[in-house]
């Protein structure tokens, strides 16, 4: 019988925070601990190992330390490209580490007339046959999904496993916040697992004419809207799956790091005072010793300004009484009060930035006096939905720090490079 | 400008013109009358009759002689005086030259001059047909069986708005036309379109279709409970359905709809789930329970298991896959997409009741842009449901008062929702369903009784067309709508060869760069 571990958006290197940052990280080693306690034979992970092509180096360096230990033991990784650590001219952390035969790529493929004929990877000690397709961003793994030679896929007997990193429609939960994904209709049909990344929740279903598909979500979290979602129940942690000739048994084994208190406040119909009393009141009462405090308030206020509550002020509070880290989310927090015409609200961060992107692009108008391919792209990725993600990425990419080392030049270029990527254009040498 | 025929006499609304020989008037044609200062009156043939200044027992007579061999070679003296065609005619529009060159189109209030000589219209005299806005095509204008190279372009967001019907018998190109409208309206984002597709041929699985059009990888999406690779399953979760989507849709008694709403209150959107696992309804009957158990897995075809699981035997409602189809259907509708859901594996009631379940949403959906002031931002939206009758008959509508689409008939155009409702039943339809139908496309239909019912709902007076609907070959329509002046002739192309003369809208060939 053969054992494997699947695992997904570790997003190494995401957060800002140094202690969110670091936690992540350790959610990553604890489950490379939890697959050798397993005794599993390989290890899956459907992509988004780093949150950026080139990552915090400091982190890449303790990930490799621990993905080295666990190979030495004889555990091989097999993985595919996620939508954040995605490079199309192969510069990413994931080729660097791939070359160096850390951890196994599984998409390999020949593309002929418009086709994309992959091979399996196959596992020496299961016999367990790999493949699949790596996470682009824009959504552009539908068109590589459409150009799949499906036939020789499906026509390949053995235990086979299909890694992938992209959300599945007929899948998607009523509240689920990724991108659209791709139907099922495009997969190949007929595999035994179909190990799936990007989606954050931990879903697992059997299709019928498909297999068995399963998302383990994200092992930490790579926002605070993850983190919410835990604080909700969402569990985090990684599946291992015991298999013959087919699937025995499929378990989730959790992987927790960190206690989180999370509490909501709806404002609707109070004052500002009023609120800015009940968060203090949360923050000087509840109990977020060594835990992560998440407040998040939202609704319209009856009077007063967001601005007049001392959110730094709570924050501190929340800290004082030793919480690892604090979070006030109050980006969907508005005022009944006349606001400024320019004033947008969401709840996050993230959804307020694409409202923001949502209302430029509408007024946006691509130069009338540009032609064929440059404007063709333009209208790719500067329009609609695909505008919005667009503009998301690249504010992303350009909020990236310069590392501790790293030359000014060195740092320019990483930034370079990622801004370029995104925009599927090279630097000519 | 050749002659077709001199106006004899008449009156407004018949006038009668004697056929110059060797020319051919067609049942259906148009003929130009000019008048001063290059205005010209259109008139429309609606019959056609023999005259002759023989009396009628002298003709039978030379008949008789020339049949029964006393004299077979005889014949008129100059037969193209003594006997001719007589057109009965309409004056259909007349158009006026104002402001300089622009021709304008009024309804005629005048006869054209006594004796004057009427002509076969040109494609010159149609100029005054333009693109609206938001243009729909519809086909080219027809004068009897000959095209002209007009196209017919109607404001969509009026005729969506204000209520579509397409009446027509079996074999008259109902199918055909939805195409060339639908392949004319992929990439416009004025109008979202969901199409209940009960015999999967608009998306073109295995030959041309929908999915060929430049614009279809963005803007159609594709719904079938047997997908192809890249389309999308048709499946919804038991969640998503709710009592209120059977009304007027399945038949179920007063007790039943009661247990189903106490379902409801308890179970929440469990609902379904709990009828069929026979879960406790407060103050239900348990034989109400049971009888509606086995009616759900009639219509439904929801049953448990011997695992005691819930299992669908169409596969279209499942516990864990398609909990967004309808939230996806409505996003892509109200950002102009074309929807079409694969109906063809389904019985009536769950074609109908797929098509509830979104429309209900829709519909309260604009319900409350309006509410909001947002209304104007978002594109009218119309459903495509064929065999109309099934939801907007007489006795539908009368035994259970009512469903969503007649809702939409009635109050749509408020909520710019609107049916386009194909038919070949148009006579069980109610009156006053038809009279909120303001754009009608006819085509060919032999049963007097419904050509009647037709007639009687148009929005121009077809009262002399009876012969001329009858006489509509395969392709052949007459528009007869609040947004034209007059009810115009069209021949609508074949889909095959209208995408061949539109080779913009035919999808080129993208080269992709992959990497992997």
């Amino acid at each position: 019988m053969g054992r494997f571990a699947h695992f997904a958006d570790c997003h190494l290197g995401a957060w800002r925070d140094p202690k969110l940052k670091e936690l992540n990280l350790c959610s990553f080693i604890k489950a490379l601990d939890g697959c050798v306690s397993e005794k599993v034979d390989f290890i899956i992970i459907s992509g988004d190992l780093f949150d950026t092509t080139l990552p915090d180096l400091a982190i890449v360096q303790r990930a490799v330390e621990k993905i080295r230990e666990v190979k030495d033991k004889g555990i091989p990784i097999y993985l595919t490209y996620g939508s954040h650590d995605f490079a199309p001219n192969s510069i990413s952390m994931i080729d660097i580490l791939n070359s160096t035969g850390l951890f196994k790529k599984v998409v390999e493929a020949e593309v002929t007339d418009e086709k994309i004929q992959l091979r399996f990877v196959t596992d020496s000690r299961t016999g367990a046959k790999i493949t699949g397709l790596s996470g682009r961003r824009l959504g552009l793994e539908k068109k590589y999904f459409e150009m799949l030679d499906s036939e020789n896929l499906e026509s390949e007997a053995g235990f086979k496993i299909f890694v992938f990193h992209n959300a599945i429609i007929e899948l998607r939960t009523p509240t689920a916040s990724y991108s659209e994904g791709v139907p099922i209709s495009s997969f190949p049909k007929g595999f035994d697992y179909y190990a799936g990344g990007h989606v954050h929740e931990n879903l697992k279903h059997e299709v019928k004419d498909y297999g068995l598909v399963a998302f383990p979500g994200c092992l930490f979290g790579a926002t605070f809207t993850d983190l919410e979602l835990t604080a909700k129940g969402e569990k985090r942690g990684f599946f291992v799956v015991d298999f013959e000739d087919k699937i025995e048994n499929v378990r989730f084994v959790e992987v927790k790091v960190s206690d989180i208190f999370f509490e909501e406040v709806n404002a609707n119909k109070k004052t500002a005072k009023q609120i800015a009393e009940t968060l203090s009141k949360i923050a000087a009462e509840a109990d977020v010793k060594g835990k992560i405090a998440l407040l998040k308030v939202d609704g319209e206020l009856l009077s007063g300004k967001p601005s007049d509550i001392n959110f730094t002020e709570i924050r501190q509070t929340l800290y004082d009484r030793e919480a690892i880290v604090a979070s006030i989310n109050h980006y969907n927090l508005s005022t009944e009060e006349k606001m400024n015409p320019g004033q947008v609200s969401g709840k996050s961060r993230q959804e307020i930035e694409a409202k923001v992107f949502s209302d430029m692009l509408n007024s946006f108008k691509i130069d009338p006096t540009l032609k064929g391919t440059l404007k063709a792209k333009l209208e790719k990725v500067l329009t609609s939905n695909a505008g919005i993600e667009f503009a998301n990425n690249l504010l992303n990419s350009l909020k990236l720090e310069k590392q501790e080392g790293e030359t000014k030049r060195d740092f320019e270029e990483r930034v370079l490079k990622n801004t370029l990527h995104l925009l599927d254009l090279e630097v000519k040498p | 400008m050749q002659i077709a025929g001199s106006i004899v006499y008449g009156k407004h609304g018949s006038i009668m013109i004697r056929q110059k020989m060797e020319t051919e008037i067609e049942l259906g044609d148009l003929l130009v009358v000019d008048q001063a200062g290059g205005n010209y009156s259109i008139l429309q043939v609606y019959d056609l009759q023999y005259g002759s200044q023989i009396p009628d027992k002298n003709l039978e007579m030379i008949s008789g002689m020339k049949l029964e061999g006393f004299r077979a070679d005889m014949d008129f003296m100059e037969p193209s005086l003594r006997n001719y065609v007589l057109a009965m005619v309409k004056s259909v529009a007349s158009i006026k030259v104002e402001n300089g060159n622009e021709k304008k189109v009024h309804i005629p209030k005048t006869l054209p001059q006594f004796m004057s000589n009427a002509r076969l219209v040109q494609k010159s005299d149609l100029d005054f047909i333009e693109t609206p806005k938001n243009p729909v095509f519809l086909g080219y204008v027809r004068s009897g069986s000959k095209v002209f190279d007009v196209e017919v372009n109607l404001n969509g967001v009026d005729v969506f708005t204000h209520h579509l019907l397409i009446p027509a018998t079996t074999g008259r190109g109902k199918s055909n036309l939805i195409k060339v409208m639908l392949w004319s309206i992929i990439g416009k984002d004025y109008c979202g379109i969901l199409v209940l597709d009960p015999h999967d041929e608009y998306f073109g699985r295995h030959s041309k279709g929908l999915k060929d059009h430049s614009c279809a990888q963005d803007n159609l999406v594709y719904y079938s409970p047997k997908p192809v690779a890249g389309s999308i399953s048709l499946v919804f979760d038991f969640k998503s359905v709710k009592p209120w989507h059977f009304q007027g849709i399945v038949e179920f008694t007063q007790a039943q709809h009661e247990a189903m709403t106490v379902a409801y209150h308890t179970y929440k959107n469990d609902w379904l789930c709990a009828i069929v696992q026979g879960q406790d309804l407060p103050n239900v009957d348990p034989k109400t329970v049971a009888v509606l158990q086995r009616k759900i897995d009639t219509v439904l075809g929801l049953y448990l298991d011997d695992q005691g699981k819930i299992q669908c035997r169409t596969n279209v409602f499942s516990d864990t896959l398609g909990s967004r189809t309808v939230k996806d259907i409505l996003e892509a509708l109200e950002s102009g997409k074309k929807v079409i859901v694969d109906t063809s594996r389904f019985t009536d009631e769950i074609e109908l009741l797929i098509g509830s379940m979104i429309l209900h949403e829709v519909f309260n959906n604009y319900k409350r842009y309006k509410l909001e002031g947002t209304l104007d931002q978002k594109p009218v939206i119309s459903i495509i449901v064929e065999e109309a009758p099934r939801v907007l008959s007489q006795d539908v509508l009368k035994s259970a008062g009512g469903n969503i689409f007649s809702t939409i008939a009635r109050e749509g155009r408020k909520f710019k929702v609107g049916l386009t409702a194909i038919t070949q039943l148009t006579s069980i339809i109610p009156k006053t369903v038809l009279a909120n139908m303001n754009t009608k496309i006819i085509l060919g239909n032999e049963l007097s009784s419904e050509r009647s019912a037709i007639i009687d709902s148009a929005s121009q007076d077809l009262s002399t067309d009876d012969q001329n609907i009858a006489s509509l070959d395969k392709g052949e329509a007459i528009i007869s709508s609040n947004f034209t002046k007059f009810a115009i002739p069209i021949q609508v192309p074949l889909f095959e060869d209208y995408i061949q003369k539109n080779p913009t809208g035919t999808k080129p060939k993208e080269q992709t760069r992959v990497v992997l």
